[in-house]
């Protein structure tokens, strides 16, 4: 293994060490989160991305507004959007604010759709790796952490 | 004086013919899971993965699957890498031997040779990618109908970073150098109905 992306595995290492496999919901958070997965990338890339299946049981709706992983220096929540320039299918992303559950309802974080983008990456999760990754939602800023599986292909 | 007979009688054959000529068409589209394109492939000369001056045509032979994008591409590049590599490896050894993916920058100034080697080589060692000057891919782009344009992203984000708004078509290139299909990139979640396209394509199919 190349040494110089030695030191950037131990921050991951560490991290798994601390944190029990599975989702950890708050006390208070109504929440199942599953099929959550991080993109293995390639390692010239600087972003990856998390995708996952958030669940909200509770009877008023939440909003994931941001995460963070050690993996990462920084999570934004992105947004896949689609536009028709001249008559051709033009893809790219933009960053909202927040993602919105509704009571008793999910939403799909999912490649083309929207999904936590996982930016200047310290660490290149390979496939197989379990990534934490901190989950915040409001209202409350109460946090959850999920360990998600990296992994290279989408369907599972 | 032309008698009025002829003039139906031809312009009735007239019809006949373009009628034919139009279902012959439909028919042969209609069988596919892509959109039938059915023309010359556009040629065009770029510089590969190993930094040599390559031809689309060099590639006959192969069924050719090209795609437009660049290696900072974290959303929309990598579903497709993954779903063609995953595609490919559900072929028979035989046929994957005879499948070139094609991966085409639009970010020549980020995407060296020695980046697109990285990027595509971690999907399939068989991809290939190709870079060139700022205009020669424009031409190609134009060829081919893909779209671009750079987006600078959020302002939290330090420095000149920037993300590239793309199309993200598959193009199918026949092993005799016909441009035969058109998929947009949802398609490609079916991985099963790609590789009996492909399987066919090889066949000679749509020829």
């Amino acid at each position: 293994m190349n040494p110089r992306y030695m030191y950037r595995e131990i921050p991951l290492f560490i991290a798994a060490l601390f944190i029990s496999s599975g989702a950890r919901a708050g006390d208070a958070l109504p929440l199942k989160i599953e099929d959550a997965w991080v993109r293995a990338v390639p390692p010239s890339l600087t972003d990856s991305a998390a995708f996952m299946r958030i669940e909200n049981t509770g009877d008023t709706p939440l909003r994931l507004t941001g995460g963070k992983t050690p993996i990462a220096g920084m999570v934004m929540l992105m947004k896949t959007t689609r536009k028709t320039v001249q008559g051709v299918e033009v893809l790219g992303m933009s960053d909202i604010d927040f993602i919105e559950i509704p009571a008793r309802s999910e939403q799909l974080l999912k490649p083309g759709g929207d999904h936590l983008m996982l930016m200047n990456l310290c660490a290149h999760p390979h496939p197989g790796d379990m990534v934490p990754v901190t989950l915040q939602f409001e209202p409350g800023g109460q946090t959850v952490t999920v360990e998600m599986p990296a992994r290279i292909d989408v369907e599972k | 004086m032309v008698s009025p007979w002829l003039v139906a009688a031809m312009s009735f054959s007239l019809l006949c013919l373009v009628t034919a000529f139009w279902l012959k068409r439909a028919a042969a589209g209609d069988q596919f899971y892509g959109q039938w394109i059915g023309k010359d492939a556009p040629d065009f000369a770029l510089t590969d993965q190993d930094g040599q001056p390559t031809r689309l045509s060099d590639l006959r032979g192969k069924l050719v699957l090209m795609t437009f994008g660049f290696t900072h591409c974290p959303n929309i590049c990598p579903t497709t890498l993954a779903n063609l590599a995953a595609i490919c490896q559900g072929l028979p050894a035989r046929d994957q031997a005879r499948v070139q993916v094609l991966f085409i920058t639009v970010d020549p100034q980020r995407d060296t040779p020695k980046a697109l080697k990285e990027y595509v080589g971690f999907y399939s060692p068989s991809f290939m990618g190709m870079t060139g000057s700022a205009d020669q891919i424009a031409k190609v782009a134009k060829d081919y109908g893909a779209y671009y344009e750079a987006q600078l992203q959020d302002s939290q984000v330090a420095g000149d970073y920037y993300t590239i708004n793309h199309s993200a078509y598959i193009y199918g290139i026949s092993p005799q150098g016909q441009y035969a299909l058109l998929y947009n990139n949802d398609k490609l979640a079916d991985h099963a109905r790609m590789a009996g396209e492909i399987e066919r394509l090889l066949a000679g199919g749509g020829e």
